[in-house]
């Protein structure tokens, strides 16, 4: 039998609307859950014990007296420590936030708790999500609870961790270099970056304006669409959003891929993989195309303009949103992230145009390719979680630096704004998970949702655990 | 190129230490490596736009 803390919401949210589960029964076996493994892991960065069990006594008085409001009703999640809470220490995994209470909250903070959402808590990140390891030294490491000797990935890796370990049900995390879908496949978890403009960022400490996105975090694609369906939408306080209809991806999830194209890009994504991940991520295109998908071979030359315009672009923007205190307080920073945005002020106006044009050309090379297929599948990341405090690994005989490993297979869906989320494909050989990631056009969430669904029901991997 | 960077940040008002700037001045030749593959695409050939937007029409 599987614990509470480890059901997903989907399993969870008949039994809490039926009245069969009390939020406040689920809640206490979640923090119960946080105070026996959390020392371990090092996810929360602050625990709101009390809060999510008065919290939980609402829900389950409102759910008696007949007002249950949803699936997410009585579900305990934990938020990235960068989405605004009002009257919650928010620090963005910065030393220099650690006093820092908003005043407001964020939309998508806003949005959960109308849904019935319980916060047990602010998740471990990496400092000003300037980062994929999760290393982070004023908080701590966040620690891979399949291995607590290896890294979360960044920079949502206290959300991935706590996620798969049954510290909370759900999460929310933000991605501008796949800091959703690197700890997600890393953590073993699904991770959805959805469509640029899909979900606010109001209320959420920037990165870069222009590749940052919101998306959720869960342990199966169903929960992954029941947030999205809640913190979707047009939001007048962020203009990036677009005022589009918002799905019921739910209704999606079932109709399974037979007569879908999807592409396998046969350049970039599989160069210089780790021969482990390539192969579970063929073995599951192969479960694809045994449930009814064309699979193609499509190539996109463009795809090698991305490292230089997110290198640009992210550095940049970042530089731009910290300059004054870089001046003022360069001590401040831990020395990976001060480093970063020394080098952002280096970076010309040309260079920064130039990466916007390069943007657009990506763009155009996806474009052409999604005339053909449906979807794009590829590998999330092209290594499994290094240790803590690696900094090359050895992909094929190349030494590579580890946090490019990460940004330059994520890096084109945050240039372009598409969608791509995370699934798990399996474990390597000493144990560590896999991820794949399936990309698709703009505002497509239903379809990557769906072939994700597709995958998942074949895949036997939701029943295996992490940490005891 | 380290006397350089610690000049074109000074200007900007930051005074970064000896060994910030040879890390720096690696992330630099990254860079300049990354900017290769500009050569092989015409970036002042596409849209006239240089807003981003994710949902873009290609004609």
């Amino acid at each position: 039998m599987t614990e509470l803390y480890y059901k997903t919401i989907s399993e969870l949210a008949p039994m809490i609307k039926s009245k069969e589960l009390s939020p406040v029964e689920l809640t206490a076996s979640v923090l119960a859950r946080i105070e026996s493994i959390d020392p371990k892991l090092n996810t929360y960065i602050t625990v709101l014990g009390d809060m999510a069990m008065a919290s939980a006594k609402q829900a389950e008085a409102d759910i008696m007296a007949g007002g249950y409001k949803g699936p997410l009703h009585g579900i305990p999640m934990a938020l990235k420590d960068l989405f605004y809470t009002r009257g919650i220490q928010t620090t963005g995994g910065s030393a220099l936030l650690r006093t820092f209470i908003p005043d407001y909250n964020a939309t998508v903070v806003n949005k959960l708790l109308d849904a019935g959402v319980i916060l047990t808590g602010k998740l471990n990140m990496h400092e000003y999500a300037f980062g994929a390891t999760n290393e982070n030294p004023h908080f701590g490491d966040a620690h891979n609870p399949w291995n607590t000797e290896h890294i979360t990935g960044g920079s949502s890796g206290g959300s991935g961790a706590a996620v798969s370990a049954g510290l909370c049900v759900a999460s929310l995390g933000t991605d501008t270099g796949g800091s959703i879908r690197t700890p997600s496949a890393l953590c073993g978890v699904v991770g959805l970056k959805p469509t640029f403009g899909r979900v606010s960022k109001y209320g959420v400490i920037p990165l870069a304006w222009s590749l940052d996105h919101v998306g959720p975090m869960a342990r199966g694609v169903e929960d992954v669409a029941i947030i999205l369906e809640v913190i979707a939408g047009y939001d007048p306080k962020d203009p990036t959003t677009k005022n589009k209809p918002v799905e019921t991806y739910r209704s999606q999830l079932g109709s399974g891929v037979k007569g879908l194209k999807i592409g396998v890009p046969s350049n970039y994504y599989f160069d210089d993989v780790d021969p482990e991940v390539e192969s579970r991520v063929r073995a599951a295109v192969k479960t694809l195309e045994s449930l009814g998908a064309e699979i193609i071979d499509v190539f996109i030359p463009e795809l090698s303009l991305s490292v230089f315009a997110e290198m640009v672009t992210i550095t940049a923007e970042a530089a731009a949103y910290h300059h004054e205190t870089l001046v003022g307080n360069p001590a401040g920073y831990g020395d990976d992230v001060r480093l970063l945005l020394q080098g952002g002020e280096l970076i010309t106006a040309v260079q920064y145009v130039k990466a916007q044009r390069a943007r657009r050309v990506i763009q155009e090379g996806f474009w052409r390719v999604f005339t053909q297929v449906d979807v794009l599948v590829a590998p999330t990341v092209p290594i499994t979680a290094p240790r803590i405090g690696q900094r090359y690994v050895n992909v094929n005989g190349k030494t590579k630096d580890v946090v490019m490993q990460f940004m330059v297979w994520a890096a084109p869906c945050n240039l372009t704004g598409i969608p791509s989320i995370s699934v798990p494909v399996g474990l390597s050989s000493d144990g560590l998970p896999v991820g794949m990631q399936i990309i698709g056009k703009p505002f497509a969430e239903g379809t990557i949702l769906k072939v994700a669904a597709a995958y998942e029901q074949e895949s036997s991997l939701q029943d295996i655990r992490p940490i005891q | 190129m380290e006397d350089f960077l610690r000049q074109a940040l000074m200007m900007s008002g930051i005074n970064a230490s000896s060994k910030d700037l040879q890390a720096i001045a690696v992330t630099m030749m990254g860079l300049l490596e990354a900017s290769a593959p500009l050569t092989f695409f015409q970036l002042t050939d596409v849209v006239p736009a240089l807003l981003f937007d994710a949902e873009v029409a290609v004609a």
